[in-house]
C-alpha cells in the first residue's frame, strides 16, 4: 500500500501562513509610585487598574482612574500617569503583539466591525465580580509566560486567556 | 471498558449539534437511553450525576460523576443510564471551524497521538475535576448572552477545555506508552477513515493494509458505526468539507478534490444526502444562524491587514503590496471595501498619523524625520495629511499637548 499522507479530521486548513503568527506576550504585575511620562511602544497593552488612584493620559485625553478599569491600548497611543503625591497605583499589565489582536478579531464568532486597530483607546469599566475575574486572568497569564515559552502558538493556554480578557474587554467596553 | 453489542440499523442524526446551539451549554437528562447516533461537530459532554454507560463506535465506557469526555463527528454513541436513574449531563458543541482556529497552523504530534491512541471518556479527580466544573460554572454564567465580547469569552472557555482535554490525554499516554489498548476492528477501521479520508480510499487496498477481506471489513465496521465503508467514508468527507466552507475564498471545486471527492458532482451529492442542503446553502447558514452568527474567513483579508500593519512605516504602497502577496489590486480593493468597508489609503494614512503623532509627543525629532520615519514621501504630504486629519499642523499639535503636559 502506498505511504498515505496524514490528514486529521480536525483541520481543514491553516488561518495564516506560518510566518505570520508567532506573536508574543508578555505580562506582569507593577506598582507605580512616581509619574511616568509619555511612551508608546509597537505592542498591544492591556491595563487593569488594581488599586489605587491616578490620573491616565492617552493621545489628548484624560481619564481618571479607579479600581476596575481595563484599557487597551494599541500600538503607538502615546500615554502618561500622573500620581498625587505618595499614592501608590497597582496595576496589571499584558503587553501583546498586535498580530494576536489581529488573530483573536479574526475568530468565526467574533462579529466585530472594526478589523484596524481602534484609534480611541478601548475602555472597559468592570464591576467588582469581573474585577476580580479579570485580575485572576491577567496573573495567570503572567504565570504562564514565565513558565513557558512567551509566544503564542506553543504557549496555547495564554492564547485562551487573552480570549477571555478580549471578550471581557468588548462585552463592557465604554463607547467613547 | 468492555465490548457493546452490535448496531442494527444506521445511527440518527444528532439533535445536539444543531445550527442554534452552537457556543450554548446544553442540560441532557437520560432517563433510559438515547439510541445511537451520530453527530456533525465535536461535543465535550460532563456528567454531572446519575451512572450509566457511553458506547461509542462499539465500546462501552461506564459514566459517573466527573466523568468527561470529548467525543468527535466520527463517533456513534449512545447514552444509557443504569435503570430507573437519572443520568444528568452537561453538552456542549465544540465547532471544527473554531477547533481549526485555536490550533493556530496544524495539529502537534501530541495533540493527534491524542486523537489516534487515547481514550474518549475520563474519570476526573482532583484538581482537573475542580478546573473542568469551574470552566462549566463560567459557560453557564454567559449562556444566554449573545454579543461579540461573550462569544469570544466563550471561545476562550471552550479552548481552556481541549486544553485540559489534552493535558488528560497526555498523562493517559506517557503512562502507558508501549502497550496500546486492544481496541474492536470496527474502532480502529473508523479511525482509520476519518483520518485518511482526503486519499483515495478503496475498500480492497484498506482491508489488505488490515489482513481482512473487504467483506470483514464492511461488517466490522456495520457493527460498530452500524454504516459500510461508503458511508463513513462520505461522512467523514463531508465533515472534512463542512470546515472548509467557511473559509470563502475557496471554490467547491478545490474542496472537493481536497477532501478527497472524485468530481465536483459526487461532493455535491454526497453534502446534500447527509446535510440535506447544498454547499452554497450551508455556507449562507453558517453566516445567518438562528443561534450565534458565525462569519466566513477570507485569509487574503488577514494578510492583507498584516502585511499594511508590519509595513506602513516602508514606503509601500497598493501596487507594491499586490505583487507581494500576490493578489491583483482590483481584489484588494474589493476585498477591503467589502469586509472593513473603507480602502488601502485611509487605512494606511490612519496607521501613519498616529505613529507620527506618537513622534511628536514623545521624541525630540525633526518634522522632516518624522514624516520619513512614518512612511510619508515627504514633508509637505505629511503636513497636508496631518492638517486633514487633525486640522492643525504638527508643529502646532506638539505645541500644544506640550502646554497641557506643562
Amino acid at each position: 500500500m502506498k505511504k498515505l499522507k496524514y490528514s486529521t479530521p480536525f483541520y481543514s486548513r491553516n488561518y495564516f501562513s506560518e510566518n505570520l503568527l508567532p506573536a508574543k506576550v508578555w505580562a506582569g504585575r507593577k506598582s507605580v509610585q512616581q509619574q511616568i511620562p509619555f511612551t508608546q511602544h509597537d505592542d498591544l497593552e492591556l491595563l487593569l487598574i488594581r488599586k489605587g488612584e491616578g490620573l491616565l493620559t492617552v493621545n489628548e485625553r484624560d481619564y481618571p482612574l479607579s479600581r476596575g478599569m481595563l484599557f487597551c491600548f494599541s500600538p503607538h497611543h502615546f500615554h502618561r500617569l500622573s500620581l498625587p503625591k505618595g499614592h501608590t497605583l497597582e496595576v496589571s499589565e499584558c503587553h501583546v503583539n498586535s498580530g494576536v489582536y489581529f488573530y483573536i478579531t479574526a475568530c468565526p464568532y467574533f462579529i466585530g466591525d472594526d478589523r484596524t486597530v481602534p484609534y480611541p483607546p478601548l475602555l472597559a469599566v468592570l464591576d467588582e465580580a469581573h474585577t476580580q475575574k479579570a485580575e485572576a486572568l491577567m496573573d495567570r497569564v503572567a504565570d504562564e509566560c514565565e513558565k513557558k515559552s512567551l509566544l503564542v502558538a506553543e504557549n496555547q493556554s495564554v492564547f485562551f486567556l487573552l480570549l477571555k480578557l478580549f471578550g471581557t474587554l468588548e462585552k463592557f467596553a465604554l463607547s467613547q | 471498558m468492555q465490548k457493546a453489542p452490535p448496531l442494527c440499523g444506521r445511527p440518527d442524526s444528532c439533535t445536539l449539534c444543531a445550527a442554534d446551539q452552537y457556543l450554548r451549554l446544553q442540560h441532557i437528562t437520560v432517563d433510559s437511553k438515547i439510541p445511537p447516533c451520530v453527530q456533525e461537530d465535536s461535543l465535550f459532554l460532563y456528567v454531572e450525576s446519575g451512572q450509566g454507560t457511553i458506547t461509542i463506535n462499539g465500546v462501552s465506557f461506564n459514566l459517573a460523576p466527573g466523568c468527561f469526555c470529548w467525543l468527535q463527528s466520527y463517533h456513534v454513541f449512545s447514552l444509557e443510564s443504569v435503570w430507573d436513574t437519572q443520568l444528568q449531563l452537561l453538552a456542549v458543541v465544540y465547532d471544527y471551524p473554531l477547533s481549526n482556529y485555536m490550533t493556530f497552523h496544524n495539529a502537534s504530534a501530541q495533540q493527534l497521538r491524542c486523537f489516534a491512541t487515547a481514550l474518549p471518556v475520563y474519570q476526573l479527580s482532583g484538581q482537573a475535576r475542580i478546573q473542568v466544573e469551574t470552566l462549566f460554572a463560567e459557560l453557564a454564567e454567559c449562556n444566554d448572552d449573545r454579543d461579540p465580547g461573550s462569544s469570544l469569552m466563550k471561545c476562550g472557555i471552550l479552548g481552556q477545555l481541549s486544553y485540559v482535554f489534552f493535558t488528560l490525554c497526555e498523562a493517559y499516554c506517557t503512562e502507558q506508552p508501549y502497550s496500546p489498548r486492544k481496541w474492536p476492528l470496527g474502532w480502529v477501521l473508523a479511525l482509520f477513515i476519518a483520518f485518511y479520508c482526503s486519499e483515495d480510499l478503496d475498500p480492497v487496498v484498506v482491508a489488505d493494509n488490515f489482513g481482512i477481506s473487504a467483506a470483514t471489513l464492511n461488517r466490522e465496521l456495520r457493527l460498530s458505526t452500524g454504516m459500510n465503508f461508503a458511508q463513513t467514508l462520505n461522512r467523514a468527507r463531508v465533515n472534512l468539507a463542512s470546515g472548509a466552507i467557511l473559509f470563502s475564498e475557496l471554490s467547491f471545486h478545490f474542496i472537493s478534490s481536497y477532501c478527497g471527492f472524485r468530481s465536483e458532482v459526487a461532493f455535491y451529492r454526497s453534502f446534500k444526502e447527509l446535510r440535506g442542503m447544498t454547499p452554497q446553502e450551508y455556507r449562507l447558514r453558517s453566516v445567518n444562524a438562528p443561534g450565534i452568527p458565525r462569519k466566513t474567513v477570507s485569509e487574503s483579508v488577514e494578510r492583507i491587514l498584516f502585511y499594511m500593519h508590519a509595513n506602513y512605516k516602508e514606503q509601500i504602497s497598493l501596487k507594491s503590496m499586490a505583487q507581494d502577496l500576490y493578489i491583483s489590486e482590483n481584489i484588494i480593493r474589493a476585498l477591503l471595501r467589502d469586509h472593513l468597508n473603507t480602502d488601502f489609503k485611509t487605512i494606511l494614512t490612519g496607521f501613519r498619523i498616529r505613529y507620527a503623532k506618537a513622534l511628536l509627543v514623545v521624541t525630540k525629532m525633526p518634522i522632516l524625520d518624522i514624516s520619513l520615519a512614518s512612511g510619508f514621501n515627504s514633508e509637505r504630504t505629511f503636513s497636508r495629511l496631518f492638517h486633514q486629519h487633525c486640522g492643525m499642523s504638527p508643529s502646532a499639535y506638539r505645541a500644544e499637548i506640550g502646554r497641557a503636559q506643562a
